[in-house]
């Protein structure tokens, strides 16, 4: 297992770039302020940890990073580009060529295979990248040690196959972030390890990862964790990180 | 995505629930299905009756009497006395357009051969009357001028006649009795087959009208005067110098009602094609009805699914599939359900025409535009009412379709 120095994380030029960035939530007469001001930056090949309490504004913040939703107001900018002004084609493109997505519940399509589910997001590139899309999905299911199940559906393969199903979809467009939401929050232990494992050597190979989780032990494998609270970063540690989880 | 990997996608997606889609499809199926029949049945009557009118002779232009009016009360058509043979000279010598003339002078007798008989119509004709009719001899001969000049004693008999006094016997040469005269059997008709009213067009015999005239007694009336135009464009002329050739042979003031009837062929051929476009009509009614239900039935598993599937709607947003993919993607569906119910329906709607045709001996003629029209409907109902949930499934917004339903 390795961990970056903080200093290489330091010295990448940066992913995306968070200014002001504020949300509000309304429903009926109460509102709620998800993200309060934020400022917020990663590098590339960072590895961040998100943790906070329920309600801290973790998940605003990662549907905002990962354009399914727009700030009220503040700067997004993503790989150089102010994502915060596009409207919501622009938005999907980016999700298709800039982000790969992880979430705790795997969300593969129950009706394809192991193989559709990784061609899936090429689909819908429209850039003309992957005139080789299936052998591309083959090679991402190779890479995370699924190149035996290509052609099982979903409800055919356990909980940590399924996931590392969902990471070999998000990887296969190689994308500039890997958004990861809880991604071992329906995991065992064993396979936790496993995809945790497999993030740490995605990590080791340089992508830039950003993932929500409220367990330490997860957070304590990455690079880097920011703590928010209330939609504001109250705590960002570089490497191993000595911080328990506040509240 | 491409049109194929659309289309590949709807029917993946189709595959997880066959008996839904087969059980949505229902209403399309039939809807295509009856139209199919229902053509086919309609258009296999209308080429019947077309080739009904058709046997009655082209150009054909038909003289009939008026109404008889006795005591202020009508008779109908054809059941008037006013046609008589100065009409047909009159015709012969005036009019422009050259027509072939011959009067039908009509009339019922039992023929007599030995101790056979066979009560039939017997017509007394001119010469023009086998070209008008183009009809022909089937043996023996047609009469000549010799014939209708002189009134001979002779007479030709329809096939009908002919196999019910003669069975396979050649009857030309024999002698037959109508109303007592003997008549020498010059010719057979060839067989025609029914008429436009379904009558036996072969059940009659001809005499030359002179020879009616003057040898046989009973009503004589005309019964008709035919009339046969050099071409189909001459037919409305010859249609307006007989009426007006027969009014003044009438003597008939300004004013004054016809007292016949002029009718062609194009006027028997429209009643009836009116009668089977309200037919036609009628049943696309009902068609209609049944493919706006299946449509319907549409929509709503077409609801259904979406809500069913909103999760996957979020996955797909979030890998990058724009809103109208999304829609797209709902709609080919509709249209690939739809298209599948038309063509199950056309498949068979042509069978059930097959067996219904055979079963009812009716002639049903089921044409491939007929099936390519049903099946576009029915893919264009696809589209139609699968455009509203496809309009609700792109305007979810991605955060709340990962949610789940």
């Amino acid at each position: 297992m390795t961990h970056d120095p903080p200093q290489a994380a330091d010295r990448g030029p940066p992913a995306l770039r968070l200014v002001a960035v504020r949300k509000v939530h309304r429903s009926g007469d109460s509102t709620v302020t998800a993200l309060d001001d934020l400022d917020f930056v990663v590098r590339r090949g960072e590895w961040t940890a998100i943790m906070g309490p329920s309600g801290s504004g973790k998940s605003s913040l990662l549907n905002v990073l990962g354009c399914l939703d727009t700030p009220d107001s503040g700067l997004y900018e993503l790989d150089g580009i102010d994502v915060g002004t596009l409207d919501d084609d622009a938005r999907a493109d980016v999700r298709n060529q800039k982000l790969g997505f992880v979430f705790q519940g795997f969300n593969l399509l129950p009706g394809a295979s192991a193989l559709d589910n990784v061609v899936l997001p090429m689909l819908y590139d429209r850039a003309g990248r992957f005139p080789d899309a299936e052998a591309r999905a083959r090679e991402a299911l190779r890479r995370v040690g699924l190149g035996h199940r290509l052609d099982h559906a979903p409800n055919a393969l356990s909980g940590g196959q399924q996931q590392r199903v969902a990471i070999a979809r998000a990887l296969v467009t190689e994308p500039l972030l890997l958004l990861a939401d809880e991604p071992t929050g329906n995991l065992d232990s064993q396979a936790t390890d496993d995809i945790l494992a497999l993030f740490a050597e995605l990590h080791a190979q340089g992508v830039t990862i950003v993932m929500v989780t409220h367990e330490p032990d997860v957070a304590a494998r990455c690079s880097r964790t920011v703590v928010l609270r209330d939609g504001r970063i109250v705590s960002d540690t570089a490497a191993r990180p000595a911080v328990t989880e506040p509240g | 995505m491409t049109p194929r990997r659309l289309v590949a996608v709807a029917l993946q997606s189709l595959r997880r629930h066959v008996l839904r889609g087969l059980l949505t499809v229902l209403g399309v199926v039939i809807g295509v299905g009856s139209v199919v029949v229902m053509v086919g049945i309609g258009e296999g009557a209308q080429a019947e009756i077309a080739a009904r009118i058709a046997s009655l002779g082209t150009h054909l232009v038909v003289v009939t009497p008026g109404a008889t009016t006795r005591g202020g009360a009508s008779g109908g058509a054809g059941t008037g006395v006013s046609l008589s043979l100065d009409d047909v000279d009159a015709l012969r010598r005036e009019a422009q357009t050259g027509p072939l003339v011959s009067p039908v002078i009509q009339t019922w007798s039992l023929a007599v051969v030995g101790n056979a008989n066979w009560r039939t119509s017997i017509q007394g004709v001119g010469v023009d009357w086998f070209a008008i009719r183009e009809w022909q001899a089937r043996t023996g001969r047609v009469f000549d001028d010799p014939d209708v000049r002189s009134s001979r004693k002779v007479c030709m008999l329809g096939a009908t006649v002919a196999e019910n006094l003669f069975g396979d016997e050649d009857p030309v040469g024999r002698i037959l009795r109508l109303r007592g005269v003997p008549l020498e059997i010059v010719g057979v008709l060839a067989r025609k087959g029914q008429g436009p009213d379904g009558d036996d067009q072969d059940d009659l015999a001809l005499v030359p009208y002179t020879t009616v005239r003057s040898r046989m007694a009973g009503r004589q009336f005309l019964r008709q005067i035919l009339l046969r135009a050099p071409h189909a464009d001459a037919v409305p002329e010859l249609k307006r110098e007989t009426a007006a050739i027969l009014r003044d042979s009438h003597r008939l003031g300004k004013g004054a009602p016809d007292d016949f009837t002029v009718k062609d062929q194009a006027a028997l051929a429209a009643a009836s094609e009116g009668t089977t476009r309200v037919m036609t009509t009628l049943l696309l009614a009902v068609a209609s009805i049944s493919l706006l239900v299946g449509g319907i039935g549409i929509m709503n598993i077409m609801l259904v699914s979406v809500t069913e599937r909103t999760r996957e709607i979020g996955i797909r947003r979030a890998l990058g599939a724009r809103a109208r993919d999304v829609l797209a993607q709902f709609l080919v569906e509709a249209v690939v359900l739809s298209g599948i119910g038309g063509l199950l329906g056309a498949a068979l709607g042509v069978l059930a025409a097959r067996i219904v045709g055979h079963s009812a001996g009716w002639s049903v003629v089921v044409r491939a535009p007929t099936v390519l029209i049903a099946v576009g409907f029915a893919a264009a109902v696809g589209v139609l009412f699968g455009w509203l949930p496809a309009r609700r499934a792109a305007r979810l917004h991605p955060i709340d379709a990962l949610r789940g339903p």
